[in-house]
């Protein structure tokens, strides 16, 4: 039974009522993941501090740098039809577009997603291979935390009590990198079974990886960086050969569940064909790329 | 803790006393009368309870009411003028887009919300603008028709 | 030479149209009376154990309630509709996780919903068993260890056949010829076991219902697709006459068999009499997941023998179906008798259906009444015995489907046979035999049948000639979305020769109609349909009759048209219906008509007549075919082009008519691809929308309906129904495409991407 709410006008006013109300107290930014748990008693708050008027919280920023800052409240609709991010981070555009449905991107947030880390979500996936960062703020100050750090279990994350995501800070994405993100459902609208976001970049012969970054949602208990994938990539010749490494080291990395969407075997067979279809894509854009440059 | 509240529902100022955890979707119904809005599960995934908000189809089983002070909602209810239908509705009858009509005001919701914003979708276009209304009883097809006819203009 | 219609067989938007457009419809659920108040049930968290004590008291005392009922409250009738097993609330054990134990009515929901969580039950567990086929052994705990002592409704007397002292709750043979004469005559025999997994019916609606009652006299608002049934059920265990009983038929947000049965009317009128308020209940979606009903899931073995030359010689098929908790399956599993071996000629056949009691949520008709479980396996198989005999499917299916006056799968004569037109029609929208545009897709056709409620099928219609001209039509089937009531004026209409917009329809009240046994098995527009007309010739007659002493011409020179009746080539000496009505009330009395008609079969008797006898008409013939696209790297399988092909023998309304099979279509796509109710324990793992899948739109494929009408001489204007039909053969047909694109075949449904993936694997090696 919600008591009272507060539609406070700046991020500091938030952090003072979050502190004030403590267990009590919890933020509203969307709503759409968070009245689903409160229909099913999962949280009862007495508190909402909605996020909707603080200034500064939507729209997308580009620094003299190329470093995106993307506001907490930015919807799944509006970060997929940035043309700032289209250009910049197609990795994260595709990935919001995939989220749930019309309806729910209409009104859900980007930072609602990552706060919320439900399994399957598809944003962060393609934010860490992004290297993003969440911004963080309390009635004690702020801070960046790395979104590889971010996640820490089933529905949990390193936010601290009274502590509100601001925004996510997208340090420069390298121009001539390609990214991909793909969702394996088997009906659409429902939370991935398998999301996998793949940036990688080309040496400059076309032949072999300079860089490749694997972000996996839906196998683990938290998005992660499929590292021992990555590294066997780096550097390495661009061949099916490759592949066929890349796919069990990406098996072995990963921890998924069974539920009535998939046993963990069928999931860890899916992360290994999504995870070399999104590299085969992705390797073919980046040689686009490097022909059109 | 009620408050009296003004909201802007099919292009009035109606005042209703709402309660923080009130839902849109709730107001709607049993404060405003207006039932075209239904309720069809608890985890937001049948659409029945589909509205649109300035200009966005949302599921208002996870609006709360007083977020949506100052926003343009509008519900089924506000598509006939004067006795006249919609182009949607009328399409939605010439093509026999219903059955048992339970999620039917969300569907025509959901094709005003396309169709305002995209006037000529592609077929893709306008199944994707349903990806989060289910039908039990017409299999879609003759909804996706009658959005597309709306919109071709043949009504 | 065809007669030219006025009224029927165009494509009329449904006369409920506009109301439904603007949202302006009442469900159950918008249905508000003064004082009313909100209830919920109370549910057992365990599949089976002893009920030891109820403890209300925190319950009552919470500020908002204002009665608690359990079983001590109400009266310990059973009732059910098929086989009486079932009392409003558990009195000595629950049977299954959500069997209810209590109820509560508050002035809230939020309230009720709290209260519901304060009553203590205290269990003794019992062991519980889950799989009927674990269930059938003589070890298995008991579900009913009373069933002996139980009744059938009315409708199945006679056909009931339980198994004492068993979880069998029915066991039932149907023979025809000699099957192993049959298998010994065979080149070929093949054995296959199939099953399909449980699904529910997720009508968009869930089950609302408002009752008001007191000791003399009830009213239920409900959205019951059987609202005479459900008023004698009432009657039944509240000790009421039914004259006392009203039930009126809310608009149905959808059934699809799931609201036949009560499900939350007796609870709703226990706390409407002992709070003396109305009381309003709705299913939340997890309760209609885990706490309603789905589909009788079967296990299906089927031996079919063969000859060389591709001829069917003897089927047997044992059909063990799941019943849960509660024995409402015992239709579905009945009906399988007679539809089981398909729409084919086969001298040989026999068939032993099974429903066996778990711990589980109940079985219920749905869409199809067991036979798309039957024609799982039977069109499935028939691909599988076509290939092996290196014949191609379709021509395998057109050699053996039966044909108009050939003995029918019940040993009767069967008439209006479309069997062999539906499949060439089926086969050419596919583009059977065309080279397709891409590797890893496959087609398949299958042929699809289903027999008429033969008994226990009855509706009355009576039809009244208002002052003004118009007509009224009193009904007693639901509409529940398939647009009935649009269709009964239309045949209204035809047969009277008004238009339209002069019939006004009352259906579903049971204070404003005679019987009628409901809206299921495809059954309203042939039964009902059939009435309405019965009933309108008879209100033709009394016209007429007033006419010609109006006119003072004999009866016989007159005619009935435009809201007149005319001398027969002098239309200028007529009197208008107005005229009629005006003198009638004026002098001569009321103008009604009366009508009725239904199944008049005797099933249960069939196997013991000699001799082949007409079948019951109104068997309903298709066929439909699929393309479909397997991706086998993900199992995932694209259904992309969808064709079916009945024969409704007239289409009254053919918007009507195209929707039902377009939706009931891919519900068959729906059971063949994404749906389960996944069980643990006992416990559904997946009471969702996000978790049970169902199509998006995103998911379905281009959708050929096809009508063909062959006339039924016994249906309304030759119209014999669609109803259920297009639920049943696509699966298979999903199951024959996936081999014919991939090679797999797959025997369990759903055809979900794991196990085509696996499949793939083991053909791989």
């Amino acid at each position: 039974m919600i008591a009272d709410y507060f539609e406070p006008e700046s991020i500091s006013e938030v952090v003072s009522l979050l502190d004030r109300f403590g267990d009590d107290g919890c933020v509203v930014g969307g709503g759409q993941s968070l009245l689903v748990m409160m229909r099913h008693g999962l949280v009862s708050p007495r508190y909402l501090v909605s996020l909707k008027k603080v200034a500064g919280l939507s729209g997308i920023q580009e620094s003299p740098d190329g470093d995106l800052t993307i506001g907490a409240m930015t919807t799944h609709r509006d970060v997929h039809r940035s043309s700032l991010l289209q250009r910049r981070t197609p990795v994260l555009c595709q990935a919001a577009a995939k989220v749930g449905s019309t309806p729910i991107r209409n009104l859900g947030t980007i930072a609602g997603n990552i706060c919320h880390n439900e399994l399957g979500g598809d944003p962060p996936g393609a934010l860490l291979v992004l290297d993003s960062r969440a911004v963080c703020v309390s009635a004690t100050g702020e801070r960046n935390v790395p979104l590889a750090q971010f996640f820490t279990g089933y529905f949990e994350t390193a936010l601290r009590p009274g502590e509100v995501v601001k925004a996510i800070e997208i340090p420069s994405p390298p121009s001539d990198m390609a990214g991909i993100y793909l969702k394996h459902v088997i009906r659409s609208g429902d939370l991935a079974i398998v999301g996998v976001a793949v940036l990688l970049g080309l040496e400059s012969d076309g032949k072999h990886y300079r860089e490749v970054r694997i972000g996996l949602g839906g196998v683990a208990p938290v998005p992660l960086r499929a590292h021992k994938a990555e590294a066997i990539l780096r550097g390495n010749e661009i061949s099916d050969g490759v592949l066929k490494n890349v796919a069990e080291a990406v098996m072995s990395e990963v921890d998924p569940i069974t539920d009535a969407h998939g046993t963990a075997e069928y999931r860890r067979k899916m992360v290994a064909v999504f995870v070399k279809r999104a590299i085969r894509q992705a390797t073919e854009m980046a040689l686009q790329k490097g022909k059109n440059s | 803790m009620k408050r009296p509240t003004k909201l802007r529902v099919n292009g009035q100022d109606v005042e209703v006393w709402i309660e923080p955890d009130d839902l849109l979707l709730d107001v709607l119904r049993e404060k405003l009368g207006l039932t075209g809005a239904r309720r069809g599960c608890e985890t937001s995934y049948c659409g029945a309870c589909s509205v649109i908000l300035e200009d966005k189809l949302v599921h208002s089983c996870l609006v709360l009411a007083w977020s949506a002070i100052g926003q343009e909602i509008t519900t089924i209810e506000g598509l006939e003028v004067g006795g006249k239908l919609h182009p949607l509705q009328e399409a939605f009858i010439q093509y026999g887009a219903f059955q048992c009509g339970y999620c039917t005001p969300a569907m025509i919701l959901a094709g005003k919300a396309l169709l305002d914003e995209n006037p000529h979708p592609t077929e893709e276009e306008v199944k994707k603008s349903l990806d989060g209304n289910l039908c039990r009883c017409t299999g879609y097809q003759r909804i996706i028709q009658a959005i597309s006819a709306a919109a071709a203009g043949k009504i | 030479m065809e007669q030219e219609f006025k009224v029927i067989g165009y494509p009329i938007p449904r006369l409920d149209s506009r109301e439904i457009v603007t949202g302006k419809v009442t469900f159950g659920v918008d249905v508000a009376l003064p004082g009313m108040l909100f209830g919920k049930v109370v549910r057992s968290p365990i599949p089976h154990g002893r009920i030891l004590s109820i403890d209300v008291s925190e319950a009552e005392r919470l500020p908002g309630v204002v009665a608690v009922v359990t079983a001590k409250d109400v009266p310990g009738n059973r009732f059910g509709f098929a086989l009486k097993d079932e009392t409003v609330f558990a009195v000595d054990k629950v049977r299954y996780i959500g069997d209810a134990v209590a109820a509560v009515a508050a002035s809230d929901e939020k309230t009720a919903e709290k209260a519901a969580g304060l009553i203590r039950v205290e269990y003794d567990e019992l062991p519980a068993v889950f799989d009927p086929v674990e269930a059938m052994r003589g070890d298995a705990p008991l579900v009913h260890p009373a069933m002996s002592t139980y009744e059938t409704a009315r409708l199945l007397k006679g056909a009931w056949k339980p198994v004492s002292g068993s979880n069998i709750v029915h066991r039932a043979e149907f023979a025809k010829g000699d099957v192993e004469k049959g298998f010994k005559e065979a080149d070929l025999i093949f054995e296959d076991i199939f099953t399909t997994s449980q699904i529910h019916h997720c009508y968009i609606e869930p089950h609302a219902v408002v009752a008001k009652a007191d000791f003399e006299r009830i009213t239920v608002w409900s959205c019951t697709q059987q609202p005479f049934p459900l008023r004698s059920c009432l009657a039944g265990i509240f000790g009421l006459p039914e004259s006392k009983v009203r039930v009126i038929s809310t608009k149905v947000g959808g059934g699809f068999g799931g609201k036949i049965a009560p499900r939350l009317e007796p609870y709703a009128v226990a706390l409407s009499m002992k709070s003396g308020r109305p009381v309003k209940m709705v299913m939340t979606r997890i309760e209609e997941f885990s706490a309603s009903a789905g589909s009788a899931p079967a296990i299906t073995t089927i031996k079919t023998g063969v000859r060389n030359d591709g001829r069917l010689v003897a089927r047997e098929m044992i059909l063990v179906y799941d019943g849960g908790a509660y024995a409402e399956g015992l239709p579905p599993s009945n009906r399988a008798l007679k539809d089981s071996s398909g729409p084919y000629n086969i001298p040989h056949i026999k068939i032993i259906s099974t429903l066996v009691y778990t711990n589980k949520l109940r079985a219920t008709p749905l869409r199809g009444l067991g036979v798309p479980e039957a024609m799982w396996a039977v069109e499935s198989q028939m691909d599988m015995i076509a290939r092996k005999l290196g014949v191609d499917p379709v021509e395998f299916r057109l050699m053996n489907a039966l044909d108009e006056g050939d003995i029918g799968p019940t040993g009767e004569v069967v008439r209006s046979v479309s069997v062999k037109s539906c499949l060439r029609k089926a086969a050419d929208a596919i583009g059977w035999g065309a080279s397709k545009d891409r590797p890893l897709r496959g087609r398949a056709v299958v042929a699809i049948h289903k027999s008429p409620t033969t008994y226990g099928s009855m509706s009355g219609v009576v039809v009244s000639v208002n002052e003004d001209g118009s007509i009224g039509l009193f009904v007693g089937a639901s509409d529940i979305g398939q647009g009935s009531d649009t269709v009964l004026a239309q045949i209204a209409a035809e047969e009277l020769g008004v238009s339209l917009n002069e019939v006004s329809i009352t259906s579903g009240d049971t204070a404003s109609s005679p019987f009628d046994q409901g809206t299921f098995s495809s059954r309203v527009t042939l039964y009902t349909g059939t009435a309405v007309r019965n009933a309108v010739q008879d209100v033709k007659k009394r016209i007429k009759e007033i006419a010609s002493r109006m006119l003072e011409v004999s009866e016989d020179d007159l005619d009935v048209g435009s809201k007149c009746v005319f001398v027969a080539g002098v239309p200028e000496k007529r009197v208008s219906f107005q005229d009629i009505a005006a003198h009638c009330h004026t002098y001569e009395g009321v103008i009604l008509g009366k009508g009725w008609a239904g199944g008049q079969g005797d099933w249960p008797g069939l196997a013991h007549r000699k001799g082949a006898k007409e079948a019951a008409p109104g068997w309903k013939y298709g066929a439909q075919a699929v393309e479909v696209e397997v991706e086998p790297e993900t199992g995932i399988v694209r259904v992309l082009k969808l064709v079916s092909v009945h024969d409704v023998g007239r289409a009254i309304n053919p918007l009507a008519v195209k929707g039902q099979i377009e939706g009931g279509a891919i519900m068959g796509m729906s059971f063949g691809l994404f749906e389960e109710l996944v069980y643990d324990q006992g416990k559904i793992l997946n009471p969702t929308f996000m978790d049970y899948k169902i199509p998006t739109a995103m998911e379905i494929p281009v959708i050929i309906p096809i009508v063909v009408e062959q006339p039924l001489p016994q249906g309304p204007f030759g119209a014999k129904g669609i109803g259920e039909l297009s639920i049943l053969g696509i699966a298979p047909a999903i199951a024959n495409a996936i081999y014919d694109a991939v090679g797999v075949r797959i025997k369990d449904l759903p055809l979900k991407p794991e196990r085509i993936l696996a499949a793939l694997e083991e053909k791989g090696g």
